[in-house]
């Protein structure tokens, strides 16, 4: 993410010492915010292109301390380096705003809790053999082969969550699907196919929805282009309630043919 | 889906917020789903549905796929709806298979 017309980013720190720092520095924020929108919208559709979807961005932060003012910053080679990380770190959370992407951000000594507390019940044991949380095991590189190992073992939620060959004692993380793990046994491989492959479609086409009733804010939820259309709202209450009443009487049983 | 009389269809919702929009959505897909995970092979293959009196006898396969058109048809209306409000639509992703 450098602008090769733009090696003046390297020389901002030099130019910031001569006085006209405080323009440079926003010269320099305007070109790499550019730059990182184009390769966060070019990973997310690399990503899109591979049948993935992108919901959201991780910043992992440094100590999250507030840094002093510009003089200040300049007059410390350290800080420098910490405010040339929130520099690119802000240029990344624009990025990802720029691509409706929601932002979390992570102290660094906080992350492993942090997933500890989102994915699991059971922490990972490090090398030496003690809990997690012991703090003389508290070295990043152990925790890190811990929590590889400990992931390895287990499959990462992914959209499609239909697979009932998979027991889901094997999981350590919960699937986000709510589709039973345990479809019945049928005999006939082209109904068997069919279904499954149903399934997985289905899922699909339900987050996809989802997302739709994501994308608008609660309050336009009764627009309607056009007066005689269904509002936003009752487009979606509309096929939901098709999808759980198709053919509400249609038992053969029930009422005769034709 | 309640065709099958494999499980009560989650109570309607007729209230326009969109949490409880999102929340009868949800429902309703999942139930879908669990519809066609514990119906017996025999009930997708059977031909002889009648969705009421104006329409032919329909397949098990045919309500999941009547189901599965109907829901693009509607959510496909919506593209319009955020485009007038200046929003761009959610991007279309297809999940690889197997």
């Amino acid at each position: 993410m450098r602008d090769t017309r733009f090696e003046a980013a390297r020389s901002c720190r030099r130019a910031a010492r001569r006085s006209e720092g405080g323009s440079l520095i926003l010269l320099c924020r305007d070109s790499s915010t550019l730059l990182a929108k184009g390769s966060v919208s070019d990973m997310v559709a690399q990503l899109t292109r591979k049948g993935h979807r992108v919901v959201g961005a991780g910043i992992v932060l440094a100590s999250g301390r507030p840094l002093p003012d510009l003089a200040a910053i300049l007059r410390s080679h350290a800080l420098i380096h910490t405010a040339e990380g929130e520099f690119f770190r802000e240029a990344m959370v624009r990025a990802s705003e720029h691509c409706s992407l929601p932002v979390t951000r992570v102290k660094e000594r906080e992350i492993w809790d942090k997933a500890l507390r989102c994915f699991a019940s059971t922490p990972p044991t490090c090398n030496n053999g003690s809990g997690y949380s012991d703090d003389r095991s508290d070295h990043r590189g152990d925790r890190m082969k811990s929590w590889r190992r400990w992931l390895r073992g287990s499959r990462w939620p992914s959209r499609i969550c239909y697979d009932h060959d998979q027991s889901p004692q094997t999981s350590r993380i919960p699937r986000c699907g709510a589709i039973p793990a345990t479809a019945a046994a049928w005999s006939d491989p082209f109904a068997r196919t069919w279904r499954d492959s149903f399934l997985k479609h289905w899922q699909v086409t339900k987050d996809y929805t989802i997302a739709f009733a994501d994308a608008l804010p609660a309050e336009d939820y009764g627009y309607k282009p056009v007066d005689v259309q269904r509002s936003y709202a009752e487009q979606l209450l509309h096929l939901a309630s098709a999808n759980a009443r198709t053919c509400p009487h249609s038992s053969s049983s029930q009422r005769p043919r034709g | 889906m309640s065709a099958f009389k494999l499980k009560p269809a989650p109570a309607r919702v007729t209230a326009t917020g969109k949490s409880a929009v999102k929340a009868y959505l949800t429902d309703t897909f999942d139930y879908v789903s669990s519809v066609l995970t514990a119906m017996e092979e025999k009930d997708l293959l059977r031909t002889d549905l009648q969705l009421n009196s104006r329409t032919k006898p329909h397949s098990g396969m045919d309500l999941f796929m009547r189901a599965y058109m109907h829901t693009a048809h509607h959510r496909g209306q919506l593209v319009g709806y955020l485009r007038m409000k200046g929003i761009t639509p959610p991007t279309w992703a297809f999940e690889p298979t197997a």
